[in-house]
């Protein structure tokens, strides 16, 4: 048995670093590593967390509330949050390939058309269509 | 037999108003007097089968509705009283479908379209709805009748809807009397609650064993009186009934013969053990009676149109069968039997029935020859259609109480009861006695005075005798003889008039009061006055022409703080919750506008708002918890 802090402090790091890397970076395949982070750090904590006692933390302290849910929720839904990672990061990785091949670029910041403030916006189709693009 | 010939005197002319509008439109006519005919003929039967056989308390005509923990039983009844009343409403309301064909020949011009069908269907629904009030056993089914009666006014006032006028009186009809419904309605509710039935009979009984509880009793009466002033047109909610003069003149005839006004007597009639259970407001109603009594007849003295002179005679008139039967609990101090009490208010109520529609379809035909029906273009009657002058003489007759003609015995029957009242030594027997008194002198003047101008005066018709029609002719013989014979009926009275006794003195004061009130009048030309008005003080003249300026006092109480309060309510509307509605367009711009500047097309900015959220999700969530 190990101290519960230690994982609950590795999945505080990770987090963290899941959330700069998705602020901060701006390669997209950089960003996605910062989400896998993420879910990870969550992932962490729900198996972590399984292995509390029925009642949670107030019960970790006493004799009678350490019996343990057999159905182990926290590591199943780790199963599922790693399935969901695995769907999710195929799905992102050939939208982030298709970006490449168009562009030539994987930078999000090079990327901004469907947004109203970046120079290329916009409106409809056909003004679109008006200007050329 | 007796439930059916009640059922066939409500289901007629229900059934005539239907088919009338549903079928061909040559059929019409046809269907509203047959309907109407069917319905005398109904009534009638109706009238011999409960004198012989004795009254019928439930007749099946709706079944019966449940109302939470209350049944009420939408049941007909068929006793005396309804039956006379109702030969008289069917009498009446075939004379005026009879008349209406004739009066409303040919299609009108474009301006003034006859619109006879949907006028006859009208007419029709107007008499099934009053049958419906006469028949009705539980005040539930009286209230729908009541309801229709109101609808059908409505409609029939402003029938020629082309005239601003004729739309401003059906509306003044309209709500003076729907301001009045709302007691009947609310009768109902504190009926319901407080003695846990509607039934008239029910209620009747009750009432005459002390069940009733004193204060519903004394709420539900001074709520039904307000309706029975409503619908009669009583001070001081009898203004519409002048204006309602606006509508055809049979429509005039019915409403103030058979129909509408005679409704609001009848009910106090029907529902007298009630009301004797609170003798302060009887009380109230003797008052207002003997208000209207005067009043109306002083305003009719000085009215320079025919209609409207006839119409303040017959608020007169009903005041004195409202305040015939209001005396009822000082006669005998509510002990005695309540038929015979209602007795002299019923008998008016039917003489006058008689008399005013044979008035009223006169002073049809006078306008329809002369064109006009203010009084200054009428005169001559007399040497130029003597045989229409004589009926309408008969009318007036009646209406003044000349003997032997009908109104005098109902009158004095009226009379009676209230010297009868006042020897009880009670100040209503006595003001009712001075008023009825003082009404006769003045309806001997006003009646007079109509048949000085549109009978004798100058002849103003044309020199060619106007030829009138035989439809038109026909119902004024019809309704003359009841206007002269009534009396013979007080020689074997039926049942319900079995209360009436005429007391000599009266009688005889009555009578000569008539006489002599009439007889100045007719003398008046003689004697250099051509219109006895004239001969009032101008400032009076104007007054009485203007009814008291009671018009102007409403005005000022009720019309212009309602029209106040209108402008409130719409500034309320229309610059607060308007507002509001109003306010969501550009709000819901500005934040958009706002909302645009955060969509960069930077996907890490997106991430960085979810990120914030979360953040404030979390601490809030902590906070709160």
């Amino acid at each position: 048995m190990i101290h519960l802090l230690g994982p609950l402090v590795l999945a505080s790091v990770l987090a963290g670093l899941g959330v700069y890397g998705i602020l901060a970076r701006r390669n997209a395949v950089l960003v996605l590593i910062g989400a896998e982070l993420l879910l990870n750090a969550a992932n962490l904590l729900l198996v972590a967390a399984s292995t509390l006692p029925a009642g949670g933390l107030a019960a970790l302290g006493q004799a009678t509330g350490q019996v343990q849910d057999p159905l182990i929720p926290g590591q199943s839904m780790a199963i599922f949050v790693i399935t969901i990672a695995a769907a999710e990061i195929g799905v992102a990785l050939a939208i982030v390939l298709l970006l490449f091949r168009a562009r030539g670029t994987v930078e999000l910041t090079a990327v901004q058309e469907l947004g109203e403030a970046s120079a290329t916006y916009t409106e409809t189709p056909q003004t679109a269509k008006a200007n050329g693009q | 037999m007796t439930e059916s010939a009640a059922l066939l005197a409500v289901l007629l002319p229900a059934a005539a108003a239907v088919f009338g509008l549903l079928t061909k439109r040559s059929w019409a006519a046809d269907w509203a007097v047959l309907g109407s005919a069917g319905a005398l003929i109904a009534a009638i039967a109706e009238l011999t089968l409960v004198s012989t056989d004795g009254p019928v308390s439930s007749i099946g005509l709706l079944g019966s509705a449940q109302l939470g923990s209350i049944t009420i039983g939408l049941d007909l009844r068929s006793d005396q009283l309804s039956a006379v009343v109702a030969v008289m409403v069917a009498l009446v309301a075939l004379c005026v479908q009879i008349y209406s064909t004739a009066y409303f020949q040919g299609e009108g011009t474009a301006e003034t379209p006859t619109r006879y069908r949907a006028y006859a269907a009208t007419v029709s629904m107007f008499t099934a709805a009053m049958m419906l009030v006469i028949h009705a056993g539980d005040l539930v089914l009286l209230l729908i009748g009541w309801e229709v009666m109101g609808l059908a006014s409505y409609l029939l006032v402003g029938h020629h809807s082309e005239r601003a006028a004729a739309r401003a009186a059906a509306v003044k009809a309209f709500l003076i009397t729907r301001t009045g419904d709302i007691g009947l309605v609310l009768a109902v509710v504190v009926l319901i609650a407080g003695a846990g039935t509607t039934s008239i009979a029910e209620l009747n009984r009750a009432a005459a064993e002390n069940e009733i509880g004193h204060g519903t009793a004394v709420t539900a009466v001074l709520l039904l009186l307000a309706a029975v002033v409503g619908k009669s047109a009583q001070f001081p909610l009898h203004t519409w009934l002048p204006d309602a003069m606006e509508g055809p003149t049979p429509v005039s005839a019915l409403i103030h013969a058979a129909t509408m006004v005679v409704a609001g007597v009848f009910l106090v009639a029907r529902m007298l053990p009630l009301f004797l259970t609170a003798p302060g407001a009887l009380q109230i109603g003797a008052v207002l009676a003997s208000v209207s009594m005067v009043g109306a007849a002083l305003a009719a003295l000085a009215q320079t149109d025919l209609k409207r002179l006839l119409a303040y005679s017959t608020i007169s008139q009903v005041a004195y069968m409202l305040a015939a039967v209001c005396v009822a609990s000082d006669r005998e101090l509510g002990s005695g039997d309540p038929v015979g009490l209602a007795a002299p208010g019923v008998a008016h109520l039917l003489s006058h029935g008689a008399f005013k529609a044979l008035l009223f379809l006169a002073a049809g035909c006078v306008v329809h020859i002369v064109g006009s029906t203010a009084l200054a273009d009428m005169g001559g009657l007399w040497r130029t259609h003597r045989s229409l002058a004589v009926l309408f003489g008969i009318g007036l007759l009646g209406l003044a109480g000349v003997p032997p003609f009908g109104g005098f015995w109902s009158k004095e029957a009226v009379l009676g009861a209230a010297e009868e009242a006042a020897h009880a030594g009670t100040w209503v027997g006595w003001m009712v006695l001075v008023a009825g008194v003082a009404t006769i002198v003045l309806t001997g003047l006003y009646a007079g005075r109509a048949w000085s101008i549109v009978a004798m005066g100058r002849t103003q018709l044309s020199p060619a005798p106007h030829h009138l029609p035989a439809a038109m002719v026909f119902p004024l013989y019809l309704l003359a003889v009841p206007s002269v014979a009534f009396g013979v009926l007080l020689l074997w009275p039926p049942e319900v008039l079995h209360g009436l006794h005429i007391q000599p003195g009266t009688a005889i004061t009555g009578a000569l009061l008539a006489i002599c009130a009439v007889a100045a009048a007719l003398a008046a030309p003689r004697l250099g006055t051509a219109d006895i008005a004239t001969a009032l003080p101008a400032r009076a003249q104007t007054v009485l022409l203007d009814a008291f300026g009671f018009d102007r006092v409403i005005r000022v109480l009720v019309v212009r703080p309602v029209f106040w309060l209108a402008t409130v309510v719409k500034a309320a509307e229309h610059d607060v919750i308007d507002a509001y509605v109003r306010a969501t367009g550009p709000t819901t711009t500005i934040a958009g506008k706002l909302l645009r500047l955060a969509q960069t097309g930077l996907a890490s900015a997106y991430a960085a708002w979810v990120f914030v959220g979360a953040v404030v999700i979390t601490v809030a969530g902590m906070a709160l918890v």
